[in-house]
């Protein structure tokens, strides 16, 4: 593996650059730290000082007010993460499968499946008439399957995985055939392995996507134990900026979150993807590439 | 076996396209999403009833209701068990399981009704609602408001009639509603669609100041020449992060200027006034007042000058815990109830003095509207006869009051004496006190003092509220169907926001062509077609003898 020679790391440019983005790096670190610093401080402080990097006065009350609803906090993680896990897999079943069919070049109708999927990112039926759908016909209202179902297909997802998929040499597929595999050991012995990259990164992204969603459970969900993560903190931060919009209800006691409790939220939610993203770093960057053109 | 592979091949894209129809999903539309107006809050004061009513769907018949019990209400028999749905902004308390299933409990015998009672967060409030509506759902009961999605769900004929049910099935709130005009406000083309609050308020501006600070008078500040005078004097000594006077919405400003010009809100509905003093109802757009000029040239000076902060318009500051914590700011426009609630006891530690002023004594006001806050029943409920049998019941029982607002004793609350407290003794794991949305559930004879309202309270708004200066709406009693010409009027909200509000906050360079160039762009949006669509239904209503 090719190593510079320590007398061209520490020339003057090499280390203007490292110099440039590490402070670079360190600048994208403050809200972060600020954010810790926030759920630990006191709300004066916070009126009077605004945001510190250090908090003036550790104060732990935000935490304590908010492990007083642990329960709930406790059920929201439970579910988001069996959401995020069942829901990731089905999805990338479902959009792989699809994706494949796509991209086989003696299927009759792919250019039909093509435009209908391209389709479905154009349009689309509107709020109400997929409120009514999920929950008037499919039974997708105040279940757990509410939270999965609706965004398992992804035609995004899908022309990435195709465009993948159409990259893989046509041999691999006729040879396979000659060796008489069916369609099905050829998509789950063969293909699906060689579409491994690419499944990584739908996957990570798609994890994302589940792990942050709470749209679906503000429209779909009442029951409390069945509310995910986010959208705890969704609530919080939507009825504190309604009310921010009225000084009538913010006089009539109605309580708005001090700044150190939406902080202390943010940290509970955000805090397991933070601790991840290090180890899916690599994922992402090749991700960004992954399903262009190939020359 | 080759037909079985193809059958399943087949079998599995049907199930995909299936689940590609499913995934015919846009996120949010900004159309169905409601925004909270600069206006918005439960401050309104105009009422609503009889000209245009609800226009997109069929009123449902009363033979269509389902019924469970005999129609006497004291029922002969025993009642079927039932779960009311209730829909509130807000966030759950956590105590909401215990206090609802007490509340089962205790009146299993009256109303044999179990309670599924569900929060949707303020901001998406209206949207979730008109969703559930138009899906034809099947819930009981929801807060509302003319603030909030009382108009649209109004217009869309989303509430049941309960010109037949009101009497039969909650005759005490029936008789009490007869007693005052509350009726009137919550008729819609001669349908009562909603169960109006049955507080009696009037949000009249009153000056708070710092009086430990500036030594006045109390109600020596009844005009802007006095509280120009007091702001001036005191600009200057009190600290940077103190300003002499703050409002955090344009709205605060425009109230207090029509008070001084005697002009009525019309319930805050998209900045149309009419005249207090003019029997016909002319109605006005704001932007062509002088009392709107005068609004934006003083925000301008106060802006100039320092009085109010610069970023005031975009300033995110928690004020509400900024004045109970730190005693600011300086001065503010405020209402009777917020200047006479107990003060905070970091006030009376520090001894900061609340002093407060009626604003312009002389002028009428009218009375908070009653669709400020209100209870509605869904035009498809499941339920409705037992909702109104359970409102029935929060108005006759001090029992039902109590568990509703304040919980279970000794469980989410603690009474000293007839006050309700809060203690360290109290379970943690059970917080109910001060949820949201209570106030559509409000009874004044059954309010108890807490740490905000002192003992005799609300008896004292109540006589405020009959004063001679504050007198009921121009339009108590009109409901505007919006539906025809509501793109105008959302067009007419966003040039308001975008041109007005930085005026009124003091962002202007030169007021008299700044306010030529908003009058312009208003009219532009169809101002002439809103305002005669408006102003027709008004003609209606009056020569309906109101």
């Amino acid at each position: 593996m090719y190593r510079r020679s320590r007398s061209v790391l520490f020339q003057p440019g090499q280390l203007a650059v490292r110099a440039c983005v590490g402070a670079f790096a360190l600048i994208c670190l403050i809200p972060f730290i600020m954010l810790v610093s926030g759920s630990l401080s006191d709300q004066r402080d916070v009126l009077t000082n605004g945001y510190p990097i250090w908090p003036r006065k550790v104060n732990l009350l935000a935490y304590e007010l908010l492990l007083r609803n642990g329960q709930r906090l406790l059920t929201g993680y439970k579910i988001t993460t069996f959401v995020t896990i069942v829901g990731t897999f089905l999805s990338l079943l479902v959009n792989t499968m699809m994706a494949y069919t796509m991209a086989r070049r003696n299927l009759r109708h792919r250019r039909f499946l093509s435009v209908f999927t391209l389709i479905t990112m154009l349009f689309s039926g509107g709020l109400v008439p997929w409120f009514i759908l999920c929950k008037n016909y499919l039974g997708l209202y105040d279940n757990i399957a509410a939270l999965i179902l609706p965004s398992l297909a992804n035609a995004w997802n899908m022309y990435i995985i195709r465009n993948y998929f159409q990259s893989l040499p046509e041999e691999l597929y006729e040879s396979a055939k000659i060796d008489g595999a069916g369609d099905y050991v050829i998509f789950f012995r063969i293909m699906l392995f060689l579409a491994m990259p690419v499944l990584a990164t739908i996957a990570l992204f798609t994890a994302l996507g589940f792990w942050n969603d709470w749209w679906l459970g503000l429209m779909l969900l009442e029951k409390p134990e069945l509310q995910p993560l986010q959208l705890t903190l969704k609530s919080m931060v939507s009825n504190a900026q309604f009310i921010a919009y009225s000084p009538e209800l913010q006089k009539r006691g109605v309580p708005i979150p001090s700044d150190a409790m939406k902080m202390a939220t943010t940290v509970f939610t955000i805090g397991p993807i933070v601790f991840l993203y290090p180890f899916l770093q690599r994922y992402f960057i090749k991700g960004i590439l992954i399903g262009s053109v190939k020359g | 076996m080759k037909h079985l592979r193809q059958a399943t091949a087949l079998m599995i894209a049907l199930l995909l396209i299936g689940g590609l129809l499913t995934a015919c999903v846009s996120p949010l539309t900004t159309g169905a999403q409601a925004k909270p107006s600069a206006t918005a809050g439960p401050t309104s004061t105009a009422g609503s009833t009889t000209t245009a009513g609800p226009t997109s769907t069929a009123p449902v018949t009363q033979t269509t209701v389902a019924t469970t019990f005999a129609t006497t209400g004291t029922s002969a028999a025993p009642l079927k068990e039932a779960t009311i749905k209730v829909y509130f902004p807000g966030d759950r308390p956590a105590g909401a399981k215990l206090v609802w299933d007490t509340i089962a409990t205790t009146f299993k015998k009256e109303l044999n009704a179990t309670y599924d009672i569900n929060w949707i967060p303020f901001g998406e409030y209206v949207s979730k609602l008109l969703v559930l509506s138009l899906s034809n759902d099947k819930w009981d009961l929801n807060f509302d408001g003319n603030w909030l999605a009382y108009p649209q769900m109004a217009n869309k004929g989303a509430y049941l009639a309960l010109n037949d049910l009101l009497p039969q099935y909650a005759p005490d709130l029936y008789q009490f509603y007869k007693s005052g005009n509350a009726l009137k406000a919550a008729t819609v083309n001669g349908k009562i669609i909603c169960l109006p609050w049955t507080m009696e308020m009037n949000g009249r501006p009153y000056v708070y100041w710092r009086g430990d600070l500036y030594k006045a008078e109390e109600n020596s500040i009844k005009t802007f020449e006095d509280l120009n005078k007091m702001l001036y004097e005191m600009k200057d000594k009190l600290p940077a992060d103190n300003p002499a006077f703050h409002y955090g919405n344009e709205s605060e400003l425009l109230n207090a200027m029509a008070t001084k010009h005697e002009l009525d809100a019309m319930g805050n509905f998209h900045q149309f006034y009419v005249d207090m003093n003019d029997k016909s109802c002319k109605l006005i757009a704001l932007e062509t007042t002088e009392a709107f000029k005068e609004a934006v040239t003083l925000a301008k000076k106060w802006y100039d000058d320092g009085i109010i902060p610069k970023n005031a318009m975009t300033d995110k500051t928690d004020w509400n815990a900024a004045y109970n914590l730190q005693g600011k700011p300086f001065s503010n426009f405020s209402s009777h109830e917020w200047t006479h609630v107990n003060m905070s006891p970091l006030w009376l530690e520090n001894k900061w003095i609340r002093s407060r002023s009626l604003f312009y004594p002389d002028k009428k006001y009218p009375n908070r509207s009653f669709l400020s806050n209100v209870m509605c029943i869904n035009k498809n409920a499941a339920n409705p006869e037992r909702a109104l049998m359970f409102m029935n019941k929060v108005q006759t029982s001090r029992e039902m009051y109590d568990l509703i607002q304040y919980g279970v004793l000794d469980k989410t609350y603690k009474l000293k004496g007839e006050e309700v407290i809060s203690d360290e003794t109290l379970p943690k794991d059970q917080g109910y006190l001060g949820w949201l949305a209570p106030w559509a559930l409000w009874k004044p004879q059954f309010m108890r003092p807490d740490g905000t309202y002192p003992e005799g309270f609300w008896e004292e708004e109540a006589k405020f509220s009959k004063i001679a200066i504050n007198v009921p709406s121009m339009v108590e009693g009109l409901f505007i169907d919006s539906e025809s010409i509501k793109n105008d009027i959302a067009k007419r909200d966003q040039i308001w926001t975008e041109v007005a509000k930085p005026m009124l906050f003091g962002l202007t360079q030169n007021i008299d062509a700044e306010i030529a160039d908003l009058q312009t762009k208003l009219k532009a949006a169809n101002l002439d077609n809103v305002m005669a669509s408006i102003q027709k239904q008004i003609d209606a209503w009056l020569a309906a003898g109101k």
